[in-house]
């Protein structure tokens, strides 16, 4: 049981780190970014491709930072940019089908260059455990769980104390105020989307050293979108704790009823707390 | 100093404003009244960039500002305070203040101007650590333009400020209104409030369906058969 709930916060942290990204663009633009996923996978081929090359996964993580901030500058400048006008509605509607269209666009291009097989990054030290008590705790999985916790800080800090950081705050809660304080509200979407692809390089490395494939995006995005949910949508600081509360669940339901039961397990905790808590779990009210 | 000429301004084939012409000139208090619909608001917001004009120019300090995006009418050095409000609902008190001091040159002189408006509106710096969206209706009014006031900007566009208060807080927030513009502030106010902006404001102009219809000085216009019988539901003299 303990070793289940081990392996169920550390999956948590991995979730919580996408949920960010999904969140962040979706609180600040009300876009729903359903290629997240594939970009985690994306980013795992180019950490696989680094590693070849003879770079550590860990050590892969700045440079994937960095190419994938300018891709999501790039896109959203030629391609999201062009809903930041529609209403709250639409803006939903139509960045689902666009990032839909980019999410088979990703696949298909990843299958025809690196074939639909499995693969994984294998550095030495993958699979590397270390015991406290009777409990083993793998060296990566650990790292991830920092790395994210690192993360969520960084974000935090950068959000409530830095001018840009509020900025960003103030554009996700009334974007046309934060025009009229002279705030640059298109610069300020594209600096949040090229962010929000930027969070995906941790998840990247720690799903490249599990297994990926062409089409693994998609699940880790349900993953993702599910835990941004249950935090209550716009907040930010909720994912971390939903994303733990999720991977607790699951490993529990892997110890009672087996592992092919997890994602119905997760899944139907899901709908029951949207039902109980329409808000999300960790949502805030404000009276107005 | 704020000139607008000859502007037509559409949403999709309606057209809401027809060849309007104002201006307002420095350190004046100029007031646009009329009912309902008769297109105050999309002047004042195409004035502030939000909306486009079709034709026409308007021009700030020989600055040219329309096809400008709202940010950049702001750097330019006009700001607003919007129609119901629009704080950030989640920010604190100072939280607010602190977006309105956004633009570089006003971070600098973020403290000073902090302590003014304090100054002006006491029971903000009370209220500095509380979230904005629990404030009562005065307050966040109250808020609103001391948020405007601290981009350090020479002229305040003003959006239906008495909405929704009490006849005493109207009054006291057009008090403090008098009390900016003797600091140098050049103010535009859009008010359903005719008396009241009436009352306030150096010039008026008067806006029906579209059309500018009237000009004068306010004390005039107050006491004109027109506006006593179209605004105030009073007989002529």
């Amino acid at each position: 049981m303990g070793q289940t709930l081990v392996y169920g916060i550390l999956n948590g942290a991995l979730y919580g780190i996408i949920a960010l990204g999904i969140a962040l663009v979706f609180g600040v633009m009300r876009y729903l970014n359903l290629a997240h996923g594939s970009f985690i996978i994306l980013g795992a081929y180019g950490s696989l491709f680094l590693f070849h090359l003879g770079i550590d996964p860990f050590a892969s993580i700045p440079v994937l930072s960095i190419v994938l901030f300018v891709a999501g500058a790039i896109l959203f400048k030629t391609s999201f940019s062009r809903l930041t006008t529609f209403s709250e509605g639409n803006k939903i509607k139509n960045s689902l089908l666009l990032s839909f269209g980019l999410m088979l666009l990703i696949e298909n291009l990843a299958t025809l260059i690196w074939t639909g097989d499995e693969r994984s990054i294998t550095p030495p030290y993958s699979g590397l455990t270390f015991g406290i008590f009777d409990l083993r705790i793998p060296f990566i999985g650990l790292a991830g769980g920092i790395l994210a916790l690192v993360l969520i800080s960084f974000l935090h800090l950068f959000l409530t104390r830095t001018y840009f950081g509020k900025s960003i705050m103030a554009v996700s809660q009334d974007h046309e105020a934060a025009s009229l304080m002279g705030i640059n509200v298109n610069r300020t979407f594209l600096i949040s989307f090229a962010i929000s692809l930027t969070l995906a390089s941790i998840p990247s490395v720690l799903i490249g050293l599990k297994a990926f494939s062409p089409t693994g995006g998609i699940q880790w995005f349900n993953k993702g979108i599910i835990v941004v949910m249950l935090s209550g949508i716009g907040n930010i600081y909720g994912v971390l704790p939903a994303g733990l509360f999720l991977g607790i669940i699951e490993a529990i339901s892997v110890f009672i009823f087996g592992a092919p039961y997890r994602e119905v397990t997760g899944l139907a905790l899901f709908v029951l707390i949207m039902i109980l808590y329409p808000t999300g779990l960790f949502g805030i009210r404000i009276e107005s | 100093m704020l000139n607008v000429e000859h502007i037509d301004v559409h949403y999709g084939d309606l057209q809401v404003l027809w060849g309007v012409s104002l201006e307002v000139k420095e350190g004046e208090i100029v007031a646009l009244v009329g009912s309902n619909g008769a297109g105050k608001t999309t002047l004042i917001r195409t004035i502030a960039g939000l909306h486009k004009p079709s034709s026409g120019k308007i021009t700030y300090n020989g600055n040219i500002m329309n096809n400008q995006s709202p940010h950049k009418v702001v750097t330019l050095g006009i700001s607003m305070v919007p129609e119901g409000r629009r704080l950030f609902p989640k920010m604190t008190v100072l939280g607010n203040l602190e977006m309105g001091a956004f633009l570089r040159k006003a971070r600098r002189e973020k403290d000073q101007t902090l302590n003014w408006v304090y100054e002006i509106f006491p029971v903000l710096s009370e209220r500095a650590q509380q979230i904005a969206g629990s404030l009562s209706g005065g307050e966040q009014q109250m808020l609103a333009i001391a948020r405007a006031l601290m981009a350090k900007n020479g002229f305040l566009l003003l959006d239906e400020i008495s909405l929704g208060l009490s006849p005493l807080l109207v009054k006291i927030i057009f008090d403090v209104i008098v009390k900016i513009n003797k600091t140098g502030i050049s103010i535009f106010i859009v008010e359903q409030n005719v008396p009241m902006a009436l009352k306030v404001a150096d010039r008026a102009y008067i806006l029906e369906s579209g059309h500018i219809v009237a000009e004068d000085v306010a004390k005039k216009l107050l006491n004109s058969d027109h506006v006593r019988e179209a605004y105030l539901g009073m007989s002529p003299i």
